[in-house]
């Protein structure tokens, strides 16, 4: 049983690298992503103010409905954000996915959701900083000031829990599924399957649509407090 | 004192090492057993959460994506406490890091 | 750069320097795709999305403009209809009083030469009376004359018969004609 992501560890100089599965699957959306970004770019020319191809209908409905996702999270004022977030969905949701093509998810794997939710949190206090200026820091001794470790702790908790939620969804699943393929083919039959369906595509877009959700909402909440 | 400092000074053997990594290997597996079952909390809240969200559409269909992403939100908050537990869990059975601070690599 | 092959294992979660380094990757990976997805993607999708809106929504009120300005147009033309068909009654109107007016002229024209007519006609048979008496005059005369002759020739002396045709004559103009 082998739930891990496998690695080669490379000397590189003095230094130690572990090349896991997950940066090269990682690498792999990346590319995928890209070129898919590439070929959009290249086809906006060609688009009609009717749609008529369903590629260009696929992608106005990918844009407009993250848009209309970000003003209704976080207010027309920081639209901008819709950047950002677009970009984090569509890794995390074809990491998710990656699952589906026999690729072990890097979502699986601390690594990527801590970076993910290290992303959110330095927007979550660059943007306090920015829209609340002193009140950012004042925020910190309310209710009573010798709460502020308190406060603290709890502004840490906030990226652990999202990373840590998203590994153990992800993980979850990936145990689960490694051991429901030690089963012998003609026990098991085909119930991977429908656990794929339920691990790999359910929990893969409900925690997807929750990471960035909560990432706006967190991000949100102190723009609205300290605004 | 040092790892040799150790094994000479408590006359360590092969043996005794693989008993003392056996038993923090039970403890760990007990303990992610027992961690698990920070399971049952989330699971009586996000189904709390999720009848309360049934009945919301019942009373007012018309606001079902609201409701929908309102009780998302929160049965994802309620989980957190579920998801510590498994992390828990999955670190007393992989990392594996009280084997590593009772025995020592090497 | 000398790379050197290591070890291979597989690891599900280790809290090492190792993991910082995977978060490190995983960070500058995010960060690159992100700005790549929004560059190639997302801007210029929605910018292209925002144009379209713009043109539709321009194009409504142009449409909206053009409207109005026909409605201006249309209620136009209806008011200068309705100003000629008063015209063109006014001057129906005015054809026809003149027509009245010239009507009578014609009418009183023509009486007045009627009634001209009718005035030399009884004029001329006036006239023509006055010239019948006359002649009956002259022939009265000379068949009385006649008479006398005749009368004066069986009876009478010359100095009787001048005095006889002086008292006729002198009677004759006494008498009155009856025409």
């Amino acid at each position: 049983m082998d739930f891990g992501s496998q690695y080669i560890e490379l000397q590189l100089g003095s230094f130690t690298l572990r090349l896991s599965e997950t940066i090269i699957t990682t690498w792999i959306i990346m590319a995928a992503l890209i070129i898919f970004a590439v070929i959009v770019r290249s086809k906006l020319k060609k688009f009609e103010e009717v749609p008529k191809s369903g590629f260009q209908n696929v992608v106005e409905a990918m844009v407009e409905v993250m848009d209309s996702f970000v003003a209704g999270n976080m207010g027309d004022k920081y639209r901008y954000f819709g950047n950002w977030f677009f970009g984090v969905f569509a890794f995390i949701l074809f990491s998710n996915l990656s699952g589906l093509l026999g690729f072990r998810a890097p979502t699986a794997d601390l690594g990527t959701t801590a970076a993910l939710a290290l992303t959110t949190f330095v927007l979550i206090h660059f943007m306090g900083i920015v829209t609340g200026k002193l009140g950012y820091f004042k925020s910190y001794f309310e209710p009573v000031p010798f709460l502020v470790p308190l406060n603290i702790i709890s502004e840490i908790a906030t990226p652990v829990s999202l990373s840590f939620r998203l590994f153990g969804n992800l993980l979850g699943g990936t145990i689960i599924m490694g051991l429901v393929y030690t089963i012998p083919m003609y026990i098991r039959l085909w119930v991977p399957a429908f656990l794929h369906i339920y691990f790999d595509v359910f929990a893969g877009c409900l925690q997807t649509f929750i990471f960035v959700m909560l990432s706006m909402a967190f991000i949100g909440d102190k723009i609205a407090d300290t605004d | 004192m040092d790892f040799a400092d150790v094994i000479n000074t408590y006359d360590i053997t092969a043996e005794s090492l693989m008993n003392a990594r056996a038993l923090v290997l039970m403890g760990s597996a007990i303990g992610a057993g027992c961690a698990m079952i920070a399971g049952i909390g989330p699971g009586i809240g996000q189904g709390y959460a999720a009848g309360k969200g049934a009945e919301a559409v019942g009373r007012q269909p018309e606001a079902r994506g609201t409701i929908m992403s309102t009780m998302l939100l929160g049965a994802a908050v309620a989980e957190t406490t579920g998801i510590y537990g498994l992390v828990v869990a999955i670190i007393l059975l992989f990392a594996n890091p009280l084997v590593n601070l009772v025995v020592p690599k090497g | 750069m000398n790379s050197v092959f290591l070890s291979v294992g597989s690891y599900i979660l280790t809290l090492d320097s190792n993991l910082l380094v995977d978060i490190g990757i995983q960070l500058i990976n995010t960060c690159i795709l992100c700005f790549v997805l929004s560059k190639l993607l997302y801007k210029p999708v929605l910018n292209f999305l925002k144009n379209r809106k713009a043109k539709i929504s321009g194009e409504l009120d142009d449409a909206k403009a053009k409207l109005e300005e026909a409605d201006a147009l249309l209620a136009e033309y209806n008011k200068k209809l309705a100003e000629f068909q008063n015209e063109r009654a006014a001057l129906l109107d005015e054809a026809n009083k003149e027509a009245n007016v010239n009507r009578q002229l014609i009418i009183d024209a023509a009486k007045q030469e009627a009634s001209e007519i009718k005035a030399r006609a009884l004029l001329q048979i006036e006239r023509e009376q006055e010239k019948a008496r006359d002649r009956v005059r002259l022939e009265i005369i000379r068949v009385g004359s006649l008479i006398a002759d005749r009368f004066v020739a069986e009876s009478l002396t010359e100095d009787r018969q001048e005095q006889l045709i002086n008292d006729v004559i002198k009677d004759l103009g006494d008498v009155k004609w009856q025409s």
